[in-house]
């Protein structure tokens, strides 16, 4: 099939600028870190030079350090994924069958706290969990421990700071996909026999997996590379490869070692990325 | 979903995920208000911190950079998002499609370590090859927020236009507008609820950004978020208390603006 | 005024429009009738400029028009949805066509004036499409595709959206509009009434070609192919000689005849009935005056029809 020669003209006046945009604001940079990962670190400024050396990627995997760093954010955002499909799977299920009129309201209560400051809400937990906290205060006045429990600065905290953080994100595309489950086809699994719990696991369930599986990435990728959380409420077991990174960049100054962090991390997260554009696109 | 049968502790698991949710903004709502310093014991109802903040240089310069910076980099993210959301909306079959929409869906889910990263790469090489930006301060930290601000206003606006009668085009072509006349006249006056609330919400995400700044800014430009990190590593503060209740009631009135503005474009 | 030669548009390898050649007169109204997925809305999206041609040419006035885009075209679209500028008053969307055109602005505005007269919506001018009635919707549509004075007036399904009785109405008032107007209407239906109702000519698409083009009797009374008899109105069919014998309900007649059946069942449709019969030749409908008095069900019944009601059709 052909296609009218304005219309070709039309659609490069729109698409010409912003793939040129994005191509200068992500593309660019994206293929300069890959670029710079296989550079060398020099003392100038800025502190390295063009190159073609695997070197870096060498440090990288070789080290225990960095290896570990990526099994600990692996495995750390993981189980903060399975966690937040837990609590969030519940939460909209029970928004999918609020009346109508309440859905928005109820789906902007959740969307809130992801407007308010991140940082904040992390600070937050701070307050909450460190030993002159909420909690160990409350527990100690009311004499159930004598010392303050560790709360803080461990793996705990860490899972807390990430289901807290993310947990809106798995809300949103399980309400979305749940919302849009036809209620006749429950009312079909009823009226053939099925009791609710059996026409939930049957029917509502299955149809719900996109979601669940759209969530999960939108909660897994950005966690795994999650740097401030670690940093605050994490302690020297969580030692997650965006902090790393983090270290790599501002204490040691070795450019060309982070950014090849940085294409390893965003290798690893290819293929979960290229699944969730998937399931977006199926998901409407 | 209506007429299933629900589990009464469905909607109780609901009810504890918004406890969950909003108990820690609470407690700091409330002991921004405590007049002691130490941030978890109550000593007294006061306003005393919200004084002292206001009255903190630093903290009054840090908000007025970010403050700006979002404005910029908002609105950089709504004209090329709007152009972008079009592009993809509306011209679907374009070569390298599928690399365009990676490219928009990138941003919003890479960790910010590696777009930080990846901008501050840009920014010194740029500076290497042209020699500019020698400073790396406002502009430059506007632009790094405009690269994934213009993600998330793409995807409002494509939302938007997916709801949006293709026939309004090709009737303002079939009364003798061009291509970007009817873009002016007719799709941009129906998609601006969508634009708006995309507008807001980058102006926030920038607002809200401390890692990609961390690494963009040069020497002199501290963003609000970085000036509150390295407050709240050094330990609780109760000026910082104070600033998140301003900072959620601020960004708790926008989104109530952003989401009026988008029911409207729904 | 309108020459479509050798057309063709294909979609996904799949045509659409399949080697049309189609020729409309200056003030016609011609009616593009089909079932959905015939092509008849391609069609008009060709001449309308929104779809380029795999092969074939458009002409205007003698003018190859095919490479156009359609804001450079003498023509003008009724849209099927409308496609009312939401944003924009009565008389601001009347008046989106002629910001492009060189008028004063005392010109263009006593154009919409004109305009909104015609389709007589004088006092809604500053109202905006939400708050008008379907039936309005569809005159301000008309109105905004006519303000530019096309040579040709093209209608996508404009009366879809109404409901039945208006519908019949707006038939007439179209006819009347284009009688007073004098340009061609070329308009896509579904709808055979519609169709057989205001057309000067019609043609009957199928699978993306044309299979007939006449004045709507014609059609009606000497359909080319057995699509176009079963399409337009109702048909008996009988095999005969290794093809068909088509013979509409209405040339058949009850009471005495060659040919012996059992009523089936009687439908009721006010000024006319239609008797099912059940005999040799298959199931048999025959339409009969309202007030005629039928047999009743499971009678038997003998009927026949005159030689001159036979209409042959290949296989």
């Amino acid at each position: 099939m052909s296609e009218a020669p304005w219309h070709s003209r039309a659609r490069r006046i729109f698409v010409v600028p912003a793939f040129a945009w994005l191509a200068a604001t992500v593309a660019l940079p994206l293929a300069l870190v890959a670029a710079i990962s296989l550079g060398e670190a020099t003392q100038g400024a800025p502190p390295f030079d063009w190159s073609f050396t695997f070197s870096n990627y060498a440090i990288v995997l070789g080290d225990a350090l960095y290896v570990e760093a990526f099994a600990a954010s692996v495995r750390i955002a993981g189980t903060s994924t399975a966690i937040c499909l837990l609590i969030g799977y519940p939460m909209a299920l029970a928004i999918a069958r609020a009346r109508p009129e309440r859905r928005l309201w109820l789906l902007f209560l959740v969307v809130l706290p992801c407007w308010t400051s991140f940082l904040i809400r992390v600070y937050a937990w701070m307050g909450i969990l460190r030993p002159t906290g909420y909690i160990n205060s409350a527990l100690q006045a009311l004499g159930l421990v004598e010392e303050p429990l560790g709360l803080i600065a461990n793996a705990f905290a860490v899972h807390l700071g990430i289901v807290y953080a993310y947990l809106p994100f798995m809300v949103l595309p399980l309400y979305a996909t749940i919302e849009r489950i036809d209620a006749a086809l429950v009312e079909a699994a009823h009226d053939l026999g099925a009791p609710p719990a059996r026409a939930f696991w049957r029917v509502t369930f299955p149809l719900s997996l996109p979601g669940a599986v759209a969530g999960s990435l939108l909660v897994f990728i950005p966690a795994s590379g999650e740097f401030v959380i670690p940093d605050l409420l994490g302690g020297p077991d969580t030692q997650m490869i965006g902090r790393i990174l983090w270290l790599e960049f501002f204490q040691n100054r070795d450019w060309p070692v982070a950014c090849a962090i940085a294409t390893a991390l965003a290798a690893l997260l290819a293929g979960p990325i290229l699944l969730f554009d998937r399931y977006r696109a199926r998901g409407t | 979903m209506r007429g299933a049968r629900t589990w009464t502790w469905v909607p109780a698991a609901l009810a504890a995920g918004f406890v969950f949710l909003y108990l820690p903004i609470v407690l700091l709502v409330v002991f921004s208000f405590n007049e002691s310093r130490l941030v978890t014991v109550w000593a007294g109802f006061s306003t005393r911190w919200y004084g002292e903040l206001l009255s903190n240089g630093r903290m009054l310069d840090a908000a007025g950079l970010s403050l700006s910076v979002a404005a910029v980099a908002a609105t950089l993210s709504a004209v090329f998002g709007s152009l972008a959301g079009y592009a993809m909306g509306r011209f679907g079959r374009f070569r390298l499609r599928t690399l365009f929409a990676l490219l928009l869906l990138a941003p919003m889910v890479l960790p910010e370590v590696i777009l930080g990263l990846s901008m501050l790469m840009t920014f010194t090489t740029l500076d290497r090859l042209i020699g500019w930006p020698a400073e790396r301060g406002f502009l430059v930290i506007a632009f790094a927020h405009a690269t994934y601000g213009t993600a998330f206003v793409a995807v409002i606006v494509e939302a938007r236009l997916r709801g949006l009668d293709p026939a309004l085009e090709e009737a303002a072509l079939d009364l003798g507008a061009g291509p970007v006349r009817a873009f002016v006249r007719v799709v941009l006056p129906l998609l601006l609820p969508a634009v708006v609330a995309g507008w807001l919400l980058a102006f926030t995400l920038s607002l809200d950004d401390l890692v990609v700044a961390s690494f963009v800014s040069g020497p002199g430009a501290t963003t609000l978020p970085m000036l509150v990190y390295s407050s709240v590593r050094l330990g609780l503060s109760p000026q910082i208390n104070a600033l998140a209740t301003i900072l959620v009631i601020v960004v708790t009135l926008l989104a109530l603006l952003g989401s009026r503005q988008g029911r409207k474009a729904a | 005024m309108i020459r479509v030669e050798g057309l063709t548009k294909r979609f996904g390898g799949i045509p659409a429009v399949d080697g049309v050649d189609l020729e409309i007169g200056q003030g016609e109204i011609f009616c593009l009738l089909g079932p959905s997925g015939c092509g008849k809305t391609t069609l008009l999206r060709c001449i309308g400029g929104f779809e380029a041609p795999d092969a074939g040419r458009v002409l205007l006035d003698g003018h190859d028009v095919t490479g156009h885009a359609p804001w450079l075209r003498p023509v003008n679209t009724v849209f099927q949805s409308y496609a009312l500028f939401p944003h924009l008053s009565v008389a601001a969307n009347v008046a989106f066509g002629l910001e492009t055109l060189a008028m004063s602005k005392a010109e263009r505005a006593a154009r919409v004036a004109e305009m909104i007269s015609l389709v007589r919506l004088e006092g809604l001018a500053a109202r905006r499409p939400s708050q008008l009635s379907g039936g309005q919707r569809q005159r301000v549509a008309i109105a905004r595709a006519l303000a530019r004075h096309p040579k040709v007036l093209l209608l996508d399904e404009p009366l879809s959206a109404l409901d039945a009785k208006l519908r019949e109405e707006t038939r007439l008032e179209l006819v009347d509009l284009q009688a007073r107007l004098g340009i061609s209407f070329v308009f896509v239906t579904h709808d055979q009434d519609e169709a057989m109702a205001i057309s000067d000519r019609i043609g009957v698409m199928q699978g993306g070609r044309i299979v007939q083009v006449g004045a709507p009797a014609e059609i009606y009374d000497r359909p080319a192919t057995r699509f176009v008899a079963e399409f337009v109105g109702r048909i008996n069919l009988f095999a005969r000689d290794g093809g068909w014998i088509a013979v509409r309900p209405e040339r058949i007649g009850l009471g005495a005849g060659p040919h012996a059946g059992t009523v089936r069942e009687c439908a009721f449709l006010g000024e006319r009935r239609l008797v099912f019969i059940d005999s040799a030749l298959g199931r048999v409908v025959a339409s009969v005056a309202g007030s005629d008095i039928v047999p009743e069900n499971g009678a038997a019944v003998g009927f026949g029809w005159p030689a001159d009601a036979e209409r042959r059709l290949p296989a």
